[in-house]
């Protein structure tokens, strides 16, 4: 029946992947990590990962494996698979399967199976999810199913992305037996095992930004429920580029634990490299409340940023009013975006864009005029 | 505190002296466009019009790689826009306005909008022209944009208003919504910000 079920999917996605978006990308990282198994171990971490995304559907697969001083070795994989349905102009249906797999030297490792379809809608201001989902979590020694709802919300306030959540998780029974059950005592309650869990319920709000040719993220979670299980989580990344295929990153912070999947909470600190292949994903495929493509803000008294998003070019050019007419090239930045910052006085001006010394074309997403010259121009009116 | 900031609102590089923009001319264009298209700068210059928008204009066409006959056709049809918008808003429209003015004009807006709109609007009216070119430009009925406009002035809106308007029916838009649906439902959502003009 598994078999049937994973050809069925390979047979749906793998014609999808041949024309769809895929990455792949290769983290490369090091730190020290803190948790209930490991304490204050420097660890090294591989992670490859690979992701695609066609009109109707995505696909992620990725692997993390950890190597610590004081715990031998830690992995970690997880496959999701998502097919999206527009309903309407500004509504789509997710229908999404997640898998996930833990292993450690300490013990036997446990599975994730999970059913999460959602309804996204779209409004002006940010889009709004429901999700639901029916999973089953399994040991070695138990096998208990569980339920999952939750509520959504993503947009952006100017040039800061943000992602709230609110979901709560209901197990069928309260204990699920693991091999992690002996490592009980003298340890904080957010690392205590599920065993003595019957639901719970988490908030969090990410939110992102790009600035200075970075991307920069920060993040809290909240775990709600009963006190004993009240606990707060961050992280706080930054990513660049340092070249065509390379970005570096640092992060921070305390990771909640994962308590369908086992995992104990833990305090991190890391920094490494990321190779990346192939044209980054967008993520699911939804209705977006983002203009397509361009931004721009004001950086100080005149300066404007100039953002266009491109994912798969190498290179970028603007040229305007602002640059007499003589093609500017815009910075690579981390994820798929292409910046320029120059003096806009507040008016109304016109611009194009070329990707990989192409034609001339309006940047996307902005109001159009004919320049007389066979093509079209952007307007961009900077307010005062 | 728009207002005095308005008046700065001129599009890049407007102070720059006369030879500068010729040297550009002739630096970028064939010798016999440069010759034509400075015969245009003279001739706004002459009749109270800025010049700057038909340098960039010409430097836009060379980048594009037009034609030097294009260009100067190009760079004509913008004169001429200029000089309707002059006659629409009159003598005494600053250059800003002017700019402001052709745009509307070139995305389809009648010059009796344009009268209108210096008729029944205090100070100027670079932004509420602004504003309609981009509403045009994003998509919306020229009709629609303009009759959306010139209700607002009657209402006496501010430029600030004006530019909300733009950004919330570019949100709009970008979500998937029509562009002529957009504006009605920003519509609703405009105070007035005192009472009507009296014509």
């Amino acid at each position: 029946m598994k078999k049937t079920l994973c050809v069925i999917v390979a047979g749906l996605l793998l014609p999808l992947a041949a024309q769809a978006q895929q990455q792949f990308t290769f983290d490369l990282g090091g730190g020290k990590t803190h948790h209930q198994f490991n304490p204050d171990a420097n660890v090294v971490s591989l992670a490859p990962r690979y992701q695609m995304m066609s009109g109707i559907a995505r696909m992620d697969l990725g692997f993390l494996y950890t190597r610590g001083t004081a715990l031998a070795w830690n992995a970690e994989g997880n496959i999701s698979a998502a097919f999206d349905t527009r309903l309407g102009k500004n509504v789509s249906l997710e229908m999404a399967g997640s898998g996930w797999w833990t292993a450690h030297e300490l013990g036997s490792g446990t599975r994730e199976l999970l059913l999460q379809p959602m309804l996204r809608i779209a409004t002006p201001a940010a889009i709004l999810g429901f999700q639901a989902g029916l999973g089953r979590a399994s040991t070695k020694f138990d096998n208990v199913p569980f339920g999952t709802m939750g509520l959504s919300l993503a947009g952006n306030i100017g040039a800061i992305e943000f992602l709230g959540q609110v979901s709560r998780t209901a197990f069928a029974r309260a204990a699920l037996r693991s091999s992690n059950e002996w490592a009980n005592d003298g340890i904080s309650p957010d690392t205590l095992i599920k065993r003595y869990v019957n639901d719970y319920a988490d908030a969090g709000l990410m939110i992102g930004a790009t600035a200075l040719g970075a991307r920069f993220e920060a993040g809290v979670e909240q775990r709600l429920g009963k006190p004993e299980f009240r606990a707060t989580g961050w992280r706080l990344q930054g990513a660049r580029a340092i070249a065509e295929h390379l970005l570096a990153f640092v992060s921070a912070g305390r990771i909640l634990s994962e308590l369908t999947t086992d995992l104990p909470a833990r305090n991190f600190t890391a920094m490494g490299l990321r190779w990346l292949w192939g044209r980054p994903t967008q993520g699911s495929p939804r209705p977006s409340p983002e203009r397509d493509g361009f931004r721009s803000e004001r950086v100080g008294a005149e300066a404007i940023r100039l953002g266009v998003r491109a994912s798969a070019a190498t290179s970028v050019e603007v040229m305007g009013d602002f640059t007499d007419w003589q093609p500017a090239n815009l910075i690579r930045d981390a994820d798929g975006w292409w910046e320029l910052i120059r003096e806009l006085r507040p008016g109304l001006h016109r611009l194009n864009v070329r990707y990989d010394g192409g034609t001339w074309r309006a940047p996307p997403g902005l109001p159009t005029e004919k320049d007389e010259f066979g093509g079209l121009t952007g307007l961009l009116l900077i307010a005062p | 505190m728009i207002r005095p900031l308005i008046a700065a609102a001129v599009l890049t590089g407007w102070a720059r002296p006369l030879p500068a923009q010729i040297s550009r001319l002739d630096a970028r264009l064939q010798p016999n466009t440069a010759h034509d298209v400075r015969a245009l700068v003279d001739s706004a210059r002459a009749a109270g019009l800025p010049e700057e928008p038909l340098v960039l204009k010409a430097l836009e066409g060379q980048s594009k790689g037009a034609s030097g006959d294009r260009i100067v056709v190009a760079v004509r049809a913008l004169l001429q826009s200029l000089r309707t918008a002059q006659t629409s808003l009159g003598l005494q429209a600053s250059p800003e306005e002017l700019v402001a003015g052709s745009a509307a004009l070139r995305a389809g807006a009648p010059e009796t909008a344009l009268a209108s709109v210096r008729h029944d609007r205090g100070g100027s009216v670079a932004i509420t022209l602004s504003v309609l070119a981009d509403l045009v430009g994003s998509g919306i009925p020229v009709g629609t944009a303009t009759k959306a406009i010139l209700t607002l002035v009657h209402q006496n809106v501010s430029d600030r208003e004006f530019l909300q308007l733009r950004t919330r029916v570019e949100q709009d838009i970008r979500t998937g919504m029509a562009p002529g649906s957009a504006l009605e439902r920003r519509l609703a959502g405009i105070p007035a910000a005192g009472p009507p003009r009296q014509p």
